[in-house]
């Protein structure tokens, strides 16, 4: 997992299998640096091909966390399977979702 | 191409059960769209089965059988605690909102989506309980 400030938004990429072990190594982190920035955070999925349920759950704990604080957890660069796992779940319509991360960065600027 | 393994439900066993995937996924020649249900059935499935199958103190054996005869992939989960058959589980409520929206149950029911068929036997002689996902290939290509 990356991190790095572009502005005032905190980009996280995250790596490319987010199955129960990777999770186990991710999640607190994830929840520390979202934590910890109290603001805008871009998740930069273009590297992920598998997502489990986890990590629905780990994305949506951190949008959670994160918006009562005013800030947000916006998405870019899902790949189509990981995309189709979004539909079907409909966590499509919990998140703001991006092609692409300049466009998920744009979107924090207006 | 036949592939199985059993482990201990416990988180080592779940370890063991993604190397075992990787394992399938490198002798196995799957479509993407059955790699992706193969890690994700194993993992929503034995995550549920530590979680809610084996619930007490004591843990037990998670068999786990995979299959690929003309282009269709089966993967046979078993498991030797409490039966339940998860396609009478109630599907998540996906309209909440934010602040309400469940987490649990997500797993399986991704599981179901995904899959064609999802069969459940449980084997009151053996108390072996056996779930059976089953996807097929992409219309034409079998």
């Amino acid at each position: 997992m990356k991190q790095e400030h572009i502005g005032d938004v905190l980009v996280i990429t995250l790596p490319a299998r987010l199955d129960a072990a990777a999770l186990a190594d991710v999640e607190p982190v994830f929840n520390a640096i979202i934590n910890a920035h109290q603001g805008k955070v871009l998740v930069d999925m273009a590297e992920v091909g598998f997502a489990a349920s986890l990590a629905l759950r780990m994305l949506l704990m951190g949008l959670k966390s994160a918006q009562p604080l005013g800030g947000d957890v916006r998405l870019c660069s899902l790949q189509p399977p990981v995309a189709e796992i979004f539909r079907k779940s409909r966590f499509d319509t919990l998140f703001k979702i991006y092609p692409d991360r300049a466009a998920g960065l744009a979107s924090y600027a207006g | 191409m036949h592939q199985s393994i059993e482990v201990v439900a416990n988180d080592a066993g779940l370890m063991e059960l993604m190397r075992f995937v990787d394992d399938v996924e490198r002798y196995f020649s799957l479509e993407h769209e059955q790699e992706y249900l193969l890690r994700l059935s194993i993992e929503e499935i034995a995550t549920n089965i530590m979680k809610y199958s084996y619930s007490g103190p004591a843990s037990g054996p998670i068999r786990v059988e995979c299959d690929a005869t003309n282009g269709v992939l089966q993967v046979r989960i078993c498991d030797c605690g409490a039966p339940f058959d998860p396609n009478d589980a109630p599907r998540p409520d996906l309209t909440a909102d934010l602040a309400h929206r469940p987490v649990g149950g997500l797993g399986l029911f991704l599981v179901r989506e995904l899959s064609d068929e999802l069969r459940y036997h449980h084997d009151p002689a053996t108390r072996w309980n056996e779930l059976t996902i089953v996807k097929r290939p992409e219309a034409g290509d079998a």
